[in-house]
């Protein structure tokens, strides 16, 4: 459970002055309960473990160590959650026979089983998500598993620990990373504390309200359990991970956080020679809230791998992979997932002209138009019906004369919404009006 | 002495004799805590001063590298006077813990702890004057901090002011 370098140990003394004499062990307690609260965006963790402790009456030893771990020590907290009237933290000391170990002198009241809670944050502990999209054959409903892959390279164990996940960026945690990056020196993955200790005593009291922030949030989402809280202009969200999983140090596990089946999608296609060259490219579409079968929580960012069920027994082809980004509730979510070599798009110049041609006194040009006419090909080489959308850029003062319909997107750009059945293949065609010079009323 | 001259051969050598640097000197100091320092706590008899005296020459290395990596040449120099009060040299620790408040003064972790070791081994060797002086800078400098730990050494320490 525990690495060889992190132990708590507990003794109790006779006297005060006999200290570091180690007269009886009363206990070497392991960990009763563990809870990881990751937060991402500051490379922190606040780690909460309750252990049942025995303590006799009078004065007692407890001791912890951070050697080779990334735990920051001086966050560390002891507090008694059971007869905490009746346990008091007296001093800590710093024993020099062990290095970076402190020894918390505890008076107790009470002689028997204590509950303790100690607190403390660490770095080297991280989360990504991702998720798995399902597609029906005709792409109209889709399965989607979200899974958070948490990586520790703390240097300490978490054996049954509940994981929480910090979604969102809190603005003091923030503030606390951007300090921590300001002064950091050395290496770039050295500790957190490393840096904190560089700081002034300005961005010290910035990193200890940024440590109590969170440490408070932790306290409410606790209370208000997968809800959205607002603070300080951020939006953030805190994820518990069902059930208990045990991240030894140097691992990476992945742990599944939510399945929801059936929910609609909607999948359509898009060519923009601007942006994706001659390429088709496909787009599955669905909203993250509750008609859509979502909306729990906001969706962390991560990578997606989508597949689509191509036989009625469910056999599956790979559809693409894509990252998608925060996608807070009830907003809508685009996944590009790559081109689409059964669906072709090819636009053709079939005439040019250029008229209207306009001189001054001297003879030179002063103002011309350019006509233009297009065909575009659409293909759909798919067993399924499906949408494309083609969009074509156009500069300066344009005018369109086509019997398709288009809709205009922006000043500068035109989109056509062909519906196509399964191996159906559509053109259209379009005039462009372009006027230059004199010519050009804008 | 033998022991400590032979500690920084083997470091040398372990690390293959690569140019000074911080990186280096973070690597001996990790070496040393982890291989002779902590193992040192768990260790008898002439072992337990062999252990000591290479940690000691290990500290002492990473103190010549370290340069201008203040919180690791902070970390270095209490871990020496940590290792000379195990070894019973009560005046030379203290001597090298206040020293860490002297030299390293913006290592707010690093000084609390070692003037609180000095003073407490000070207190519990019957030298209470001399542990006083230590009390009161712990008990001005950090009674205002908010971290729980310092708060607690800090309202111990105004006790024994």
């Amino acid at each position: 459970m525990k690495r060889a370098f992190f132990y708590i140990c507990l003794w109790a003394l006779a006297m005060q002055t006999t200290a570091f004499a180690r007269l009886s062990v009363v206990t070497l307690p392991g960990r009763d309960s563990v809870q990881l609260t990751i937060y991402n965006s500051a490379d922190l963790t606040l780690v909460r473990e309750t252990r049942f402790l025995t303590f006799r009456k009078g004065l007692n030893k407890l001791e912890f160590s951070w050697a080779n771990t990334l735990i920051d020590p001086t966050s560390v907290e002891f507090r008694a959650l059971t007869h905490a009237d009746k346990v008091e933290v007296l001093d800590v000391s710093f024993p020099p026979r062990v290095t970076n170990t402190l020894e918390w002198r505890i008076n107790s009241e009470v002689a028997g089983e204590v509950q303790v809670e100690i607190r403390y944050f660490t770095s080297g502990i991280s989360w990504s998500a991702d998720y798995v999209a399902e597609a029906s054959r005709d792409e109209k409903r889709m399965d989607l598993a979200g899974a958070v892959r948490v990586n520790n390279n703390s240097g300490e164990d978490y054996d049954n620990a509940e994981i929480r996940l910090v979604v969102g960026v809190i603005k003091l945690v923030q503030d606390i990373a951007d300090l921590a990056r300001h002064g950091r020196p050395g290496p770039e993955n050295m500790p957190t504390t490393v840096a904190l200790d560089e700081m002034d005593k300005k961005d010290d009291a910035v990193r200890n309200r940024a440590l109590g922030a969170m440490a408070d949030a932790a306290q409410t989402a606790e209370a208000r359990p997968r809800e959205i809280i607002k603070e300080n202009l951020s939006e953030y969200f805190l994820y518990t991970v069902e059930g208990r999983d045990t991240i030894p140090n140097g691992w990476s596990k992945r742990l599944p956080s939510f399945q929801a089946s059936d929910l609609p999608v909607a999948s359509y296609y898009k060519f923009e020679r601007e942006q994706w060259g001659d390429q088709v490219v496909r787009f599955y579409r669905f909203k993250n809230d509750k008609e859509n079968k979502l909306g729990n929580e906001p969706l962390p960012d991560g990578d997606v791998k989508a597949f689509r069920f191509v036989t009625a027994d469910k056999l599956y082809s790979f559809v693409g992979r894509t990252a998608v980004k925060y996608i807070p509730i009830g907003e809508q979510v685009e996944m590009m997932l790559g081109n689409d070599q059964e669906v072709m798009c090819k636009p053709t110049l079939m005439n040019w002209e250029k008229t209207d041609i306009h001189f001054d006194g001297n003879g030179a040009v002063t103002g011309w138009t350019v006509k233009e006419s297009w065909q575009v090909e659409a293909q759909n080489s798919k067993d399924i019906d499906i949408t494309l959308d083609v969009r074509r850029n156009f500069s300066g003062d344009w005018s369109l004369a086509t019997d398709s319909k288009y809709e205009k997107v922006d000043a500068s750009k035109v989109k056509f919404v062909i519906p196509l059945k399964s191996r159906e293949q559509q053109k259209l065609a379009y005039e462009l009006t372009t006027r230059y010079g004199t010519n050009a009323a804008r | 002495m033998r022991h400590a001259r032979l500690a920084a051969f083997f470091l040398t050598l372990l690390l293959g004799c690569v140019p000074a640097s911080h990186e280096t000197a973070r690597q001996v100091f990790d070496r040393t805590v982890r291989e002779y320092h902590l193992p040192s706590a768990e260790a008898f008899g002439p072992q337990r001063e062999k252990l000591l005296a290479q940690s000691a020459s290990g500290y002492e290395l990473a103190l010549q590298l370290g340069g201008n990596d203040r919180p690791l040449c902070a970390a270095a120099l209490r871990s020496l006077a940590n290792v000379r009060a195990e070894q019973g040299r009560l005046d030379e620790a203290v001597k090298l813990w206040s020293q860490v408040g002297r030299q390293y003064p913006t290592c707010d972790w690093e000084v609390l702890q070692a003037w609180k070791s000095a003073a407490d081994l000070l207190w519990d060797a019957g030298r209470r004057n001399d542990a006083a002086p230590f009390y009161r800078q712990i008990f001005q400098r950090f009674r205002s901090v908010p971290s729980p730990i310092e708060q607690s050494v800090a309202r111990a320490a105004s006790r024994r002011v």
